[in-house]
C-alpha cells in the first residue's frame, strides 16, 4: 500500500513514520507538511493511503481532500476529538487520536486495506471506482462515484445529488464534464450531469427531445441538442 | 425612616426577609392612616368649598374612612394570602373588581345604617344636608357606592403596581446574588484551563524524542510536569508572582518549540523591577497560547513572538506580539474574552486587555495596576 503522512510538524511525521516500520505492507512514499505540497505529492504518487492531520495552518486536511478528483483512503490523525470528525457520524471513518497506539494502528491498517476487486460487478470500470469528498456545511461524506445519481447547477452552485443527500460542491458542471467518464456519466443539458448507471427509463418528450427518470425518482429532460447525442449513444 | 437595620443583600441573613416584612408593615400602616385622613379632609372641604362647612359631614366622611381603612386592611390581607398580586392585570381585575364593588356596598349599606339609627338626630341637626339626604334616595345611594367603589379601585391598583415594584426590586436583588457566585465559580475554572490539544500534541512529540533526543524527551518531561502542576493548582491561588508566571510561559514555548521546530522563534524581555509584582495565575500564559496558535499555528511558514513586560506609571505593562494578521476571532476570540472577564472579576474596571494590528503582527497589551493589593508584591 503506498501512504503519505500529512502532518505540519516534522516530529510528529517522523514519528508516525517510525510506527508504520512495524508494517512492511505499507510504504510512506512521501511526507508533507502543508496542503499545497500534499496536493503535489498526491498527484506524483497516487497513493493509496493518507494519513492526514486535520488542523495545518492556512488550509486544512479537508481542503485538501476537497481539490483532489480521486480522494484514497484516509486515515485522519489528530491530538484531540476533533469536532470536525462528527461530521462523519453516517460514514465509516477511521482516525487516530495522537500519541498514536500502536494496536490501534494496526487495526485502522487492517481495515484500509485495497478491496479485492469485486467479482460480483464485472461491469465496473477503473475509472467508476473513483471517489470524491465533499464537505457542505458541518457535514462530510467520501462520495463513490458509482452512488452519484446526477450533479445540478442552481445559480452558479453546482450540487451532487446521491441517496438523499444533494450538497453543494465548489466544482463546475463544466469542469466535471471534462474529468467524468462519458461513458459512465452524460451532460443532459445546461444545468445537469447524470449518471447512466442511474438512468431506469427514457422516454419521448415533447418536440423531439428526451426524458430520462433516474433511480431516485428525478425526471430529467435532455436539450434537443443533447437528445440527438443520447439516441445515438444507445444505438 | 425605619430603625431596623437595612437587611444586608446576602444570601446568609436568614431572617433579612423578615426584618424587611415588618419594616414595611408599619409603613403600610402609617401609609393607610394618612390616606384616609386625607380622603376625609379633602370630602370636608369640597363639601364646604360647594356647599358649607358642616360638623355632620366630617361625621359621615369619618365613618367612611373608618369603614374604608377596615375594607382596604383586609382586602390587602386577602390579597396576599391568594397571592393575587402574582396574576396578570386582567386576571387581577377580574377578582379586584367584584371585589371593591362588594366593599364600595358595604362602606354604603353600613353608612346607610349608621344614618338611619342616628338620623333623626342629623336630620334636625342639618337640615337639607345633600349627603345625609342621599342616603334615603335610592338612586343617589347606586352613584355614591359606585363612586366609593370606584376609590377603592384605584386604591387596589395602587397597591398592585408597588406589589409588582417590589417584587421586581427582589428578583433583581436575587439576580446579582447569582451573578456573583457564577462569576466565583467561572473564575476558579478559567483559572485551570487546560488545553487538551496541547497535552497530547506535547505528549506526542515526547514520544517522538524518547527516540531521537532522549535527553531533550527527560527535560521535556520535567517542563511538561511543571507546566500541569502550575495549570491543575491555578484554581486555588489568586496570585502568583511574575517571574512564576513567565517560568510557565518558558515551559509552554519549550514544549511548543518541539513540535514546531525553527518556525517557532521567541524573544521575550522583562523589567527586572516587574518580576515581583503578581498577576493572576495563568493570565499572561493564556495570551501566549493565544499568540502561538494564531501566529504560529495558522501560518505555513515561521513566526515570532515577542513577551515583554515593564514598570511605567504605577502599571505593569505586559506586551504579547505575534507576526501575523488580526481577524476578528482574535478580537473577540473565546480566549481573550475569558481572560477580560477574569480581570473584571480581580480588578473592576482597574486593568484592560487591549489586542490591536501592529505593524505587520496581532499586539495584545495587559495593562494592571501596580498599586492594587492583587498586583502588590508581597
Amino acid at each position: 500500500m503506498k501512504a503519505l503522512v500529512i502532518d505540519d510538524e516534522p516530529i510528529a511525521r517522523r514519528e508516525l513514520a517510525r510506527l508504520l516500520r512495524e508494517h512492511p505492507e505499507v510504504e510512506v512514499l512521501g511526507q508533507a507538511g502543508d496542503v499545497r505540497d500534499a496536493v503535489r505529492q498526491c498527484e506524483k504518487h497516487e497513493p493509496d493511503l493518507l494519513f492526514l492531520d486535520i488542523h495545518m495552518p492556512g488550509a486544512d486536511g479537508f481542503d485538501l481532500l476537497e481539490v483532489l478528483d480521486d480522494v484514497p483512503r484516509v486515515i485522519f490523525t489528530t491530538a484531540y476529538e476533533h469536532h470536525a470528525l462528527r461530521a462523519f457520524e453516517v460514514n465509516a471513518l477511521d482516525y487516530l487520536l495522537k500519541p498514536i497506539e500502536p494496536a490501534r494502528l494496526a487495526a485502522a491498517l487492517e481495515r484500509a486495506h485495497p478491496e479485492p476487486p469485486p467479482a460480483s460487478a464485472p461491469n465496473d470500470t477503473p475509472s467508476e471506482l473513483k471517489r470524491i469528498f465533499v464537505r457542505d456545511g458541518e457535514r462530510c461524506w467520501f462520495v463513490d462515484l458509482r452512488e452519484i445519481v446526477l450533479f445540478e447547477a442552481h445559480d452558479n452552485v453546482t450540487h451532487v445529488v446521491f441517496g438523499e443527500n444533494r450538497p453543494t460542491i465548489r466544482r463546475t458542471l463544466n469542469y466535471l464534464e471534462d474529468r467524468l467518464d462519458p461513458a459512465l456519466f452524460f451532460r443532459a443539458n445546461r444545468s445537469q450531469i447524470v449518471s447512466l448507471r442511474h438512468v431506469t427509463a427514457v422516454e419521448p418528450w415533447f418536440g423531439e427531445r428526451l426524458r430520462l427518470e433516474m433511480s431516485d425518482g428525478n425526471l430529467v429532460e435532455l436539450s434537443r441538442r443533447r437528445s440527438v447525442c443520447f439516441r445515438k449513444l444507445s444505438l | 425612616m425605619q430603625n431596623t437595620p437595612k437587611p444586608q443583600p446576602t444570601p446568609d441573613h436568614p431572617s433579612g426577609l423578615d426584618v424587611q416584612e415588618t419594616g414595611e408593615d408599619r409603613r403600610f400602616h402609617l401609609a393607610q392612616i394618612g390616606l384616609w385622613l386625607i380622603i376625609v379632609v379633602l370630602h370636608v372641604s369640597l363639601g364646604a368649598i360647594i356647599d358649607r362647612f358642616a360638623w355632620v359631614s366630617v361625621i359621615v366622611y369619618s365613618q367612611v374612612a373608618v369603614l374604608g381603612y377596615l375594607f382596604t386592611q383586609g382586602l390587602r390581607v386577602v390579597t396576599l394570602r391568594r397571592r393575587w398580586h402574582e396574576l396578570g392585570l386582567g386576571g387581577w381585575l377580574l377578582r379586584s373588581l367584584p371585589a371593591c364593588l362588594f366593599g364600595g356596598m358595604l362602606i354604603i349599606g353600613a353608612l346607610t345604617l349608621l344614618t338611619r339609627l342616628a338620623s333623626p338626630l342629623l336630620v334636625r341637626m342639618v337640615k337639607g344636608f345633600h349627603e345625609v339626604k342621599a342616603l334615603s334616595d335610592p338612586n343617589q345611594l347606586a352613584g355614591l357606592t359606585l363612586y366609593w367603589t370606584g376609590v377603592l379601585v384605584a386604591w387596589h391598583l395602587c397597591f398592585y403596581g408597588y406589589e409588582i415594584l417590589k417584587r421586581l426590586r427582589r428578583s433583581e436583588r436575587k439576580q446579582w446574588q447569582l451573578e456573583a457566585a457564577v462569576a466565583d465559580a467561572e473564575l476558579r475554572a478559567l483559572k485551570s484551563h487546560l488545553n487538551p490539544h496541547f497535552v497530547f500534541n506535547a505528549l506526542n512529540s515526547i514520544r517522538g524524542l524518547v527516540e531521537e533526543e532522549p535527553s531533550r524527551a527527560r527535560e521535556m518531561i520535567t517542563r511538561l510536569s511543571s507546566m500541569l502542576r502550575s495549570t491543575l493548582g491555578a484554581a486555588e491561588r489568586t496570585t502568583v508572582t511574575l517571574e512564576q508566571e513567565l517560568s510557565t510561559v518558558r515551559d509552554y514555548l519549550a514544549l511548543e518549540a518541539v513540535r514546531f521546530e525553527d518556525r517557532l522563534r521567541v524573544d521575550i524581555s522583562v523589567d527586572d523591577d516587574a518580576l515581583s509584582l503578581h498577576v493572576p495565575p495563568l493570565i499572561v500564559q493564556h495570551l501566549v497560547e493565544n499568540a502561538v496558535k494564531h501566529g504560529i499555528g495558522d501560518n505555513p511558514g515561521p513566526g515570532k513572538l515577542e513577551v515583554s513586560a515593564q514598570v511605567e506609571h504605577a502599571t505593569l505593562v505586559i506586551i504579547v506580539r505575534n507576526e501575523g494578521q488580526l481577524r476578528s476571532s482574535d478580537v473577540s476570540g473565546d480566549g481573550l474574552e475569558q481572560s477580560r472577564r477574569r480581570l473584571s472579576i480581580v480588578y473592576d474596571e482597574h486593568a484592560s486587555l487591549r489586542v490591536e494590528e501592529d505593524d505587520g503582527g496581532v499586539k495584545a497589551t495587559l495593562s494592571l495596576p501596580t498599586t492594587h493589593p492583587s498586583t502588590r508584591p508581597s
